[in-house]
């Protein structure tokens, strides 16, 4: 019997069962960000250092891990992506690049106080970013926080309104960044304390606990954030706001997303609206973005407009842990007499078939059949284990 | 079903009576049990004991949804958690002790015993001054007595174990008392119950 080429192959629906759920939802974010125009952007793994130690105040502190290469430069494995998409963009404000990336990147952890290899998926839009686009990346952001996990949250802010908020209160820098870390952590208490301490009149003081109370559905928050705006930034920053949640409340995925003005991030890297999604199934935030046109800045293009979020498979991995599959359609024995070409040929079509099949002649603990079999010369007898 | 990280000891006595009287009872527990977990499905609670020090490990990766903290071990090892309350009890200050006759001279390296190395590493920084740490896990006061620090940082209630190992406070560096925390992702899928929890409670310590 001649086994035919058309059938080595298993079918599309079987090569799907045997991944892992991370990399069922890897495979599903690359087919939604294809569907919507994205491009798979490919990079190498290695950096020069030297790129970096002029942008370190993107990296949050966080140390490189390092080494030499062959001509004696100094090279770092990647502890972020995209400032290396930014670096090598080709977009201009009429052609706008949408990209997105499956890499790893290199950090040191916070708890274990050790270096990572952290999976991350993303996407990025440089270019001009309009009213549509940002509708874009959070429905896409929301679309990919739906393949994880069917409870999910995207918590929304925006640099803006913050920035123009902080702008109109007479504080100095360091005051102002002891009131973002209170609006961070929901520290209402500290905050009545602060507002105190910094004599800041009463109506801003109400405003700013108003502020740090925010955390409800667009649709309630944006009314009351409307009452809070003292310039034309937080003006502007609340009509971004509203423009897209008018545009996202067509789609059901929108009762996901929330206000959240928790959301402080970086001043030196986002600018405009910033978000994080949560999962039912995983303890910590899995995705992570926002419009980062400070950081195009720094690298010389400020023509340029960019919009992006990455999510992270570090603390999905731990959520979705599967136990290795041993368990196999048929465990087939055999021996210095079995005749190997049967045998071959029978596996070749079990597994054609659609089975999964174990071959060996002993059969290790873990390994449990549906059938078991022991091949006796050129024939298939089933056995009792 | 609320998870609720709760510290083993006199502050977690104090923690349960709260969190009793605002609604989340638990026939089951009881300080003489040497269970760490206790679970009572009528109120939809379940209670760990936890080592202090351990509260905001067990929150920030959401095994706890909710939990309670001295804010001098907030300040320690801060972790990724909202604050949500301060409960206004469990009160004590985080201070710089040294011997009575102790006089510092400022042109050495001090020594500062400690379990907060990572606030007394800050604190110092701040004042530039240059110092060793050493890491203690308890009987802090031991460290001056016997030579092996020159001062101690650590939390004082009423003064009395410092009066009687003859130490005197020299620095205040902060005020503690304990502190409600909460997941981060616990906090956006249980925003209501959690609303309604730290609602309770200001009410409570408003009677």
């Amino acid at each position: 019997m001649n086994i035919s080429h058309k059938r080595i192959w298993l079918t599309l629906e079987k090569i799907l069962e045997t991944l892992r759920k991370s990399e069922q939802i890897a495979y599903q974010l690359r087919s939604i960000f294809e569907h919507y125009g994205y491009q798979k952007f490919r990079m190498a793994k290695f950096e020069a250092y030297d790129f970096y130690t002029h942008y370190k105040d993107f990296l949050a502190d966080s140390p490189i891990l390092t080494f030499t290469d062959f001509s004696g430069k100094l090279m770092a494995l990647k502890p972020d992506v995209t400032m290396s998409i930014v670096k090598n963009t080709r977009a201009t404000e009429k052609c706008p690049e949408k990209l997105y990336y499956m890499e790893s990147v290199y950090r040191l952890s916070r708890e274990v106080r050790e270096f990572k290899e952290i999976f991350q998926i993303g996407l990025e839009y440089i270019g001009k970013v309009s009213a549509y686009t940002q509708v874009e990346v959070i429905n896409l952001a929301l679309k990919c926080l739906a393949c994880i996990d069917e409870n999910y949250v995207l918590g929304v802010s925006h640099m803006g309104f913050l920035s123009g908020f902080f702008d109109a209160i007479p504080v100095d820098q360091t005051e102002k960044r002891t009131l973002l870390d209170c609006l961070e952590s929901k520290n209402l208490h500290e905050l009545n304390r602060l507002i105190g301490q910094y004599h800041l009149d009463d109506q801003l003081g109400k405003q700013l606990k108003v502020l740090a109370g925010i955390g409800g559905s667009m649709e309630t928050e944006l009314q009351k954030i409307n009452g809070l705006i003292l310039n034309e930034k937080m003006q502007i920053a609340y009509e971004d706001l509203q423009s897209l949640y008018d545009v996202l409340k067509r789609n059901q995925l929108s009762r996901s997303m929330r206000m959240d003005f928790s959301l402080t991030t970086d001043e030196k890297y986002y600018n405009g609206l910033v978000f994080r999604g949560y999962v039912m199934s995983v303890p910590k935030a899995i995705l992570s973005g926002g419009q980062y046109d400070n950081l195009l800045i720094r690298m010389h293009k400020p023509d340029l407009q960019a919009i992006g979020f990455a999510i992270y498979f570090d603390e999905m991995e731990r959520v979705l842990k599967q136990p290795e599959n041993n368990s196999y359609d048929m465990v087939i024995l055999y021996d210095d007499n079995s005749d190997l070409s049967v045998l071959y040929e029978e596996v070749e079509d079990l597994i054609c078939n659609g089975k999964r099949v174990y071959v060996g002649e002993t059969i290790p603990q873990k390994i449990i059949g549906t059938v078991y079999c022991k091949m006796e010369r050129n024939r298939r007898v089933e056995i009792q284990i | 079903m609320i998870n609720i990280a709760m510290p083993k000891g006199r502050l977690g006595d104090q923690v349960y009576k709260l969190f009793s009287s605002i609604g989340y009872h638990c026939s089951s527990m009881s300080s003489d049990s040497r269970k760490l977990v206790f679970e009572d499905p009528s109120s939809g609670v379940r209670y760990f004991l936890i080592k202090p020090f351990d509260v905001g490990i067990y929150v920030e990766r959401g095994v706890a949804d909710v939990g309670v903290i001295g804010k001098d071990v907030l300040m320690e090892t801060k972790p990724k958690v909202y604050e949500l309350l301060d409960l206004g009890f469990g009160c004590c200050e985080l201070t710089v002790s040294a011997l009575n006759d102790y006089q510092d001279d400022f042109e050495s390296v001090l020594r500062v015993a400690t379990k907060y190395p990572n606030i007394t590493r800050q604190y110092y920084q701040d004042q530039n001054r240059e110092i060793e740490i050493i890491r203690l896990n308890g009987s802090i006061e031991l460290a001056p007595i016997l030579g092996l620090s020159d001062v101690i940082v650590d939390i004082v209630e009423t003064g009395s174990t410092l009066r009687e190992n003859h130490l005197k406070i020299c620095e205040h560096i902060a005020t503690s008392s304990a502190r409600l925390i909460a997941n981060m992702k616990s906090f956006q899928f249980n925003q209501s119950e959690i609303h309604n929890m730290t609602e309770s409670i200001i009410e409570m310590m408003q009677q």
